[in-house]
């Protein structure tokens, strides 16, 4: 039974080595907590050839149609959100304030939003930076195709900025 | 099922061993990914997220993955050290070690999740690596005790197999061949108890949550005592047999005296 308790021993071993190195990488829970500022809504995906442009620009989705997208969603006309530690989320829009709750999944690639009446929503999590966040999420309405959404982490640009 | 070894093994050992298995790998990769946004029975994609997390530069990502891929290796390693330095003691202890390590790694989960699970990454990371090292044992004790044609976490090859084999039924001397039709009806089962059981998983989640786990948990506990069970009714058909035949003996040395 050596061999198993010698072999049991290398597991955590190596399990030791990957937490030890994990410890150096800054988490995506914690890289995402702050205030971001949506910076643009872009089209992944695009169903004719002479829509193109769309993909290349960088805020090519109007309000209107925005508000038409964002019709079923949580985040629909946010304009700040504010990540805080205790697993809320705020998102300010123009004239209005909403709180949700928010986890990281999976292997910190996906952004799941809750809702108080627990409708929920799940958004991949394209970019984590300490300045940027991208996150993508599917829709089926009227603009068929992914939808690229691009925040500036407001802190920290301003410190770099200063 | 667990106390054959690979040549002495029937088609009926390896279609129960491969339906039991596969159902509950099934019901666990789709379990994980409703809960935790991730497989955890298989690792070929996370070898191509590796190599896609590496070329972003998402570093915390990268390590995820790879303990994730080295604790299904290790699980499989594992298993298979337990069968071959185990089965000359007991040939049943050594195939029902890794299923005993995998029932126990199953229950944490189920009992974490059900009671202390509060969401976070950190969690979902460390519950999301016991079940694939869950997988790697099953996916190695399978592979291993079935000689490699029992293959149950993933259906990668057994997919492949499956087409390989219909495109050769096309043609009457492989029809005509009886190990070419056993093994397709062994994918053919694994199949659909991989298939059965993720539908299953995916039906009644919403209403058992974590429980679940304790389910396949049930399950693999039975492709444990099966073996014990038909030793024992086997043991028992003998004794019977013996105390008959010593019955009729004494019947007939009275008759005849």
């Amino acid at each position: 039974m050596n061999y198993l308790a010698s072999y049991t021993l290398l597991l955590i071993a190596v399990l030791f080595v990957f937490a030890k190195l994990k410890q150096q990488v800054q988490s995506p829970e914690k890289l995402i907590l702050g205030a971001w500022a949506e910076k643009a809504w872009q089209y992944e995906k695009v169903n004719k050839p002479n829509e193109l442009h769309r993909k290349h620009n960088p805020d090519t989705i109007a309000q209107s149609v925005k508000d038409q997208l964002g019709k079923h969603l949580i985040i629909h006309s946010a304009e700040t959100w504010h990540f805080l530690a205790n697993g809320k989320l705020v998102l300010r829009g123009a004239d209005t304030v909403k709180e949700v709750s928010w986890k990281v999944k999976g292997r910190g690639h996906i952004l799941e939003l809750e809702y108080a009446n627990h409708i929920i929503e799940h958004y991949n999590i394209t970019e984590l930076t300490p300045t940027r966040l991208v996150l993508n999420f599917d829709s089926d309405i009227q603009v068929k195709g992914i939808a690229k959404l691009t925040f500036d982490n407001l802190d920290r640009v301003t410190q770099i900025q200063q | 099922m667990l106390r054959k070894y690979s040549n002495s093994r029937t088609l009926a050992d390896n279609i129960r061993l491969g339906t039991l298995t596969s159902f509950t790998a099934g019901m666990i990769n789709v379990a994980s990914f409703i809960i935790f946004m991730s497989f955890s029975s298989n690792v070929t994609g996370y070898f191509a997220i590796f190599a896609a997390e590496i070329v972003k530069g998402n570093y915390y990502q990268v390590l995820v993955v790879a303990s994730w891929i080295f604790l299904f290796f290790f699980g499989s390693f594992f298993a298979n050290l337990i069968v071959i330095h185990v089965s000359s003691r007991s040939r049943y202890w050594a195939h029902a070690m890794p299923l005993l390590l995998e029932i126990f790694c199953l229950a944490s989960v189920g009992v974490y999740g059900q009671y202390y699970y509060q969401e976070t990454l950190m969690e979902t990371e460390y519950l999301l690596s016991v079940m694939l090292f869950a997988m790697g044992l099953q996916n190695g004790l399978t592979a291993s005790i079935s000689n490699f044609s029992v293959k149950t976490t993933h259906l990668t090859g057994a997919t492949t197999d499956m087409g390989i084999l219909l495109s050769m039924f096309t043609k009457k001397e492989f029809r005509d061949n009886t190990e070419l039709r056993n093994k397709a009806k062994l994918i053919l089962s694994i199949i659909t108890s991989y298939l059965t059981g993720a539908i299953v998983a995916g039906c009644t989640y919403q209403y058992i949550q974590f429980k679940l786990f304790f389910v396949v948990c049930f399950i693999l506990f039975i492709v444990l005592v099966y073996d014990l069970y038909t030793l024992k009714v086997l043991k028992c058909m003998v004794v019977l047999r013996k105390r008959r035949e010593v019955v009729s003996r004494e019947k007939l040395i009275t008759e005849n005296t």
